[in-house]
């Protein structure tokens, strides 16, 4: 990719954030919840309403809203969230940081898992190994997330009693450095594992789908002949060049990363960015909504940008291109 | 070549192929049809540690006894070690243990390396005695942290209950505070920061009662450490209550309330522990509006920096110093978690016995009941309705159904009649001028749904047999409920008599789908012959399908086709501000006083499209007006009841709801803590937990 497209590709992003943007304003501001009314209580009439509408800044025109929005967005404010009553920024900065720890771990098992296992199954493709994996394969993705989630807190944290169903940490302790950190890996383990497990499936297809097809282009022939071992030319020859599908399905969950996974983080009681954005939804927390649509929209356009950068730097084709 | 026709089949192998793909579309469905099954018996799990964790705390008491007299107790049965160590102090409450074996001891006395295999549980065999409350016996336990499972989350900037009505906030922050007096399960009156009820006997009662004075309790402290005084209560009413608290507000009027200056000068400070509220006529049901859900106190240097008249809601929302048996502890803006801390100063002496109470937020009910039994969490306010039954019938946890909540108190489900014509009744009322609605305008149409609807049937298929059948448009927990006035039964032939009798009796014929729709005959006096007998329903929330599908297969028994419209987000707007509707349910709070929740049903002065739930049905009758005008300053309870008494037998023949059923809370908590008030905020200020 040269400079200029590059160039090209960044200039891009402008307006596609700022097309997501207004849209999403437009469709939150038609929402039919009205947050005033909430703050207002049980029982308020039309005065106390007015007023709580009035304190939200949510009485004047819509458009005057937009526009006292972008002036205070470009100068980097968010807002002020209407149920939490201090910074959008903030409020996402909190939740931020334990949704990254999910996805990321979930992303990270699911590409080592998923990269290990495809290039296991492509070894001896139609093999009794390539069989089992890819039957099991094909039953995880078929599982959808909040079922596996249900089921593995049935089995393995209410039968079993391996880890805790839920949360974070653990209410009733009071830990301290590694304690802590251990107390938090042993709640991160399982809605992680459910997390990766469709996401290494897919990972795994790919890259045994891609391994299989470069292992019949002559360059691998010529490696083979020239006497490199099977594990080798998967390896070193035919993987770095099947990994092109598979860096874009990656690419495509970093985007995801911060946006959470809202089904799981809802079933684990996970605190994070996607629990936020179902209570913020719920709640009609505008301000929010709009921060984290801008935060999840900007991240996806940037990791999809990175993604064609990363086509370039293993692809010297596309690179040429 | 073996290598390259290899390779040539799995050029085609990208991602999945369609049969894999049909296989997993085959795989969903099966699992869609398995999942019911398969997540039942969540809860023996919890029992199982339930019963390890007894054994331990047998062990424990034993090593206690044997550390303190060099023997283990008890070596003739099971029971009698139990009752020996409960009767020497050293368990508190055997009868909320299971029945444990003490045979087999495997370590020798004084060996407490040897972990709890020592005892041997008896799963199967309890010991059913019943547990004893908190203080009423045995010893109990001082200390520990109590984990609640919390419906809501990001309640740190609302900790103040005196400003708002969320049943979320109330759950978390409640135990923080105190009322002036507090109401018991069944909402009679007691002191607690007054020292005595006020009642025209002591003279706290008088002009008619529409004077107040209440005796405050000397010697309380705030959570800051400053003096509770009757400044602090003219401060909350004036500037918290009667501005924020959304039931708080109906004493505005009454009380002369000037809301732009936040002034109420019929309030008086008379003297550091002595305060008196002068309505304007008398006002019966004040004491119950002044408990710590109605009426918490705020301190009035609550609000530092206050420089306005008026806080604002912001400034009232973040108060969080109060007199309560718990101070606030810490929010974290991360994990979601409140807490509470114990008040050492706490006025009641010896209490609270727990050390700190911490608020765990979860989003689903599921995840939240999980945690109960699984023993993430010791405490859940409402248990779901289809889990009430498996929880009640687990040793290791105790349930307690309520009334009291902390959004409302005794709800009942009320299907609504829009007694006027869609859309068009809030003006015309407002005119005066009656349109009535061109079906169910006529009461026997009314009276024939009444008959219809199987309420036995609602309540055990909508919530699991959690709650009662209505028995009068009052709740049965309040002042008024009358127990003389029958509500229509489930008839159906008195239905269909009912039905005929209105004009309902052309030919049946189908609607859509649904087969069998009476039709209106020559002889109705409003619609058009042939018209099928159609009523929209309005569902504001998908929990009551299966409550709907009932009345559906209800009133279609009878003729009749219930034409639903799901609409979770403007339901409300559509019901009570655009009053476009036929019915519909709201679960109303009937409040401690029926002046208070179910006033607003009925009374005209309610009718209004302020958005509010108020008097939905259009209802106007002068006479249930003068009812409802003369209880409130009706000091005689038995000339009181009769003004309630009289409204009752008048909507009862008016019909202008259906009163289905009464809607209980149950909590859920573990069988090793006790001393709960369920049916309050404050409802472990007596709690103690074994571990």
């Amino acid at each position: 990719m040269t400079r200029r497209s590059l160039v090209r590709r960044l200039l891009q992003v402008v307006p596609a954030v700022a097309g997501i943007f207004v849209l999403t304003f437009v469709l939150v501001h038609l929402a039919p919840n009205d947050p005033a009314e909430d703050l207002a209580g049980e029982g308020a009439d039309q005065a106390q309403i007015d007023a709580a509408r009035a304190y939200l800044g949510l009485d004047r025109p819509v458009i005057e809203q937009f526009g006292i929005y972008v002036g205070r967005l470009a100068h980097g404010d968010l807002g002020t969230s209407f149920v939490q009553r201090r910074p959008v920024r903030e409020v996402i900065g909190d939740g931020l940081g334990p949704t990254l720890l999910l996805t990321g771990s979930a992303l990270l098992l699911s590409t080592v898992a998923g990269l290990a296992l495809g290039t296991l199954s492509a070894r001896r493709p139609r093999g009794p190994l390539d069989t089992a994996i890819s039957s099991v394969a094909l039953f995880t993705y078929s599982l959808p997330g909040f079922w596996v989630a249900q089921v593995a807190i049935l089995i393995l944290a209410v039968k079993a009693g391996i880890f805790p169903a839920g949360a974070m940490t653990d209410a009733r302790a009071t830990y301290t450095g590694l304690d802590a950190t251990r107390d938090v890996v042993r709640h991160l383990i399982l809605p992680a594992l459910v997390l990766a497990l469709s996401e290494t499936a897919l990972l795994l297809r790919v890259t045994r789908a891609g391994l299989l097809r470069e292992v019949g282009r002559d360059y691998v022939l010529t490696a083979t002949a020239k006497g490199a071992s099977r594990e080798r030319v998967l390896r070193h020859h035919a993987l770095p060049n099947a990994l092109l599908p598979v860096v874009t399905i990656i690419g495509s969950r970093v985007g995801f990363l911060v946006s959470g996974a809202v089904l799981v983080e809802s079933v684990f009681g996970w605190p994070g960015l996607g629990r936020l954005l179902v209570e913020a939804a719920h709640s009609g927390d505008h301000p929010v909504l709009l921060g984290m649509v801008l935060l999840v929209s900007l991240s996806v356009i940037l990791a999809t940008l990175a993604t064609d950068l990363a086509y370039a730097w293993i692809d010297p084709r596309v690179r040429a291109a | 070549m073996t290598r390259q026709h290899r390779t040539r089949r799995g050029e085609g192998e990208e991602g999945f192929t369609l049969i894999e793909l049909l296989v997993v579309i085959i795989i969903l469905g099966i699992l869609s049809a398995v999942v019911v099954f398969a997540v039942r018996g969540v809860g023996n799990k919890g029992e199982d540690a339930a019963y390890a964790t007894d054994a331990q705390t047998l062990r424990a008491a034993q090593e206690a006894h044997c550390a303190k007299k060099g023997f283990y107790a008890g070596d003739n049965g099971p029971v009698s070690a139990q009752q020996q160590l409960a009767n020497e102090k050293f368990l508190s409450e055997p009868g909320t243990l299971h029945r444990i074996e003490t045979t087999g001891i495997d370590g020798a006395c004084g060996d407490g390396s040897k972990g709890p295999k020592g005892f041997k549980v008896v799963c199967g065999t309890f010991d059913t005695t019943p547990p004893k409350g908190c203080g009423a016996g045995g010893a109990v336990v001082q200390g520990g942290k109590l984990v609640v499972g919390e419906t809501f989350t990001s309640k740190a900037t609302t900790t103040n209950v005196a400003s708002s009505t969320s049943g979320g906030t109330h759950a978390w922050w409640e135990s923080m505070y105190n009322g002036l007096i507090q109401l018991d399960e069944a909402g009679t009156p007691a002191p607690e920061l007054a020292v005595e009820v006020p009642t025209v006997a002591n003279g706290g009662i008088t002009n008619g009662g529409a004077t107040y004075t209440l005796k405050l309790r000397p010697g309380v402290k705030w959570h800051n450490g400053g003096d509770f005084t009757a400044t602090d209560v003219k401060f909350t009413f004036e500037k918290i209550l009667l501005k924020y608290h959304a039931r708080a507000r109906n004493m505005a009027v009454p009380l002369g309330y000037d809301a732009t200056n936040c002034v109420a000068s019929n309030i008086v400070a008379v003297d550091p522990l002595t305060v008196r509220f002068n309505f304007i006529n008398p006002y019966v049901p004040f004491l119950k509006q002044l408990n710590v859900t109605e009426a918490a106190m705020n301190p009035a240097n609550g609000i530092p920096g206050l420089s306005t008249a008026c806080p604002t809601q912001a400034q009232a929302d973040a108060v969080k110093v109060g007199t309560g048996p718990f101070k606030f502890g810490s929010f974290n803006t991360v994990t979601g978690d409140g807490s509470v801390v114990r008040n050492p100063n706490y006025w009641r002496s010896g209490l609270p016995l727990l050390d700190e109470i911490v608020m765990r937020p979860y989003g689903t009910d599921d995840g939240r009941y999980t945690a109960l039994t699984t023993g993430a969490v010791d405490w859940v306010w409402d248990v779901p309705n289809p889990k009430v039954a498996q929880l009640s019938a687990n040793q290791s946890f105790k349930t307690a159904s309520t009334q009291s909540l902390g959004g409302g108190p005794n709800s009942v489900d009320t299907l609504i009649f829009n007694l006027k014509a869609r859309g068009s009744a809030v003006v015309n009322v407002a005119n005066g001028t009656a349109v009535d609605h061109p079906v169910l305008g006529d009461v026997r149409v009314r009276k024939a749904i009444f008959h219809a609807l199987n309420r036995n049937e609602y309540l055990n298929t909508g919530r699991s047999g959690v709650g009662k059948v209505s028995a009068a448009p009052i709740s049965s927990e309040i002042f008024g409920h009358a127990t003389d006035i029958p509500l229509p039964p489930f008839d159906t032939a008195q239905a269909n008599a009912l039905l005929d009798a209105a004009g309902w009796n052309g030919p049946r014929t189908t609607v859509g789908a649904v087969p069998n729709v009476r039709t209106a005959s020559a002889s109705h006096p409003v619609v058009d012959e042939g018209t099928p007998l159609t009523v929209r329903f309005l569902q504001g929330n998908v929990s009551f399908n299966d409550r709907v599908s009932v009345m559906k297969s209800n009133l279609l028994a009878v003729g009749i086709n219930l034409s639903v419209t799901l609409d979770p987000d403007t339901a409300t707007k559509v019901v009570f501000t655009d009053r476009n509707f036929d019915t519909y349910i709201v679960n109303y709070a009937h409040g401690y006083d029926p002046h208070v929740g179910v006033r607003r049903q009925y009374h005209s002065d309610q009718i209004s499209t302020s958005g509010t739930p108020n008097n939905a049905a259009g209802y106007r009758n002068t006479f249930v007006d003068a009812d409802f005008d003369n209880a409130v300053k009706t000091l005689d309870p038995v000339a009181r009841f009769g003004f309630y008494h009289d409204f009752q037998e008048r909507v009862v023949a008016d019909l202008p709801y259906v009163w289905m059923i009464e809607t209980p809370n149950v909590r859920g908590f573990t069988a090793k803590c006790t001393g709960f008030k369920a049916y309050t905020g404050l409802f472990a200020e007596g709690a103690s937990c074994r571990r």
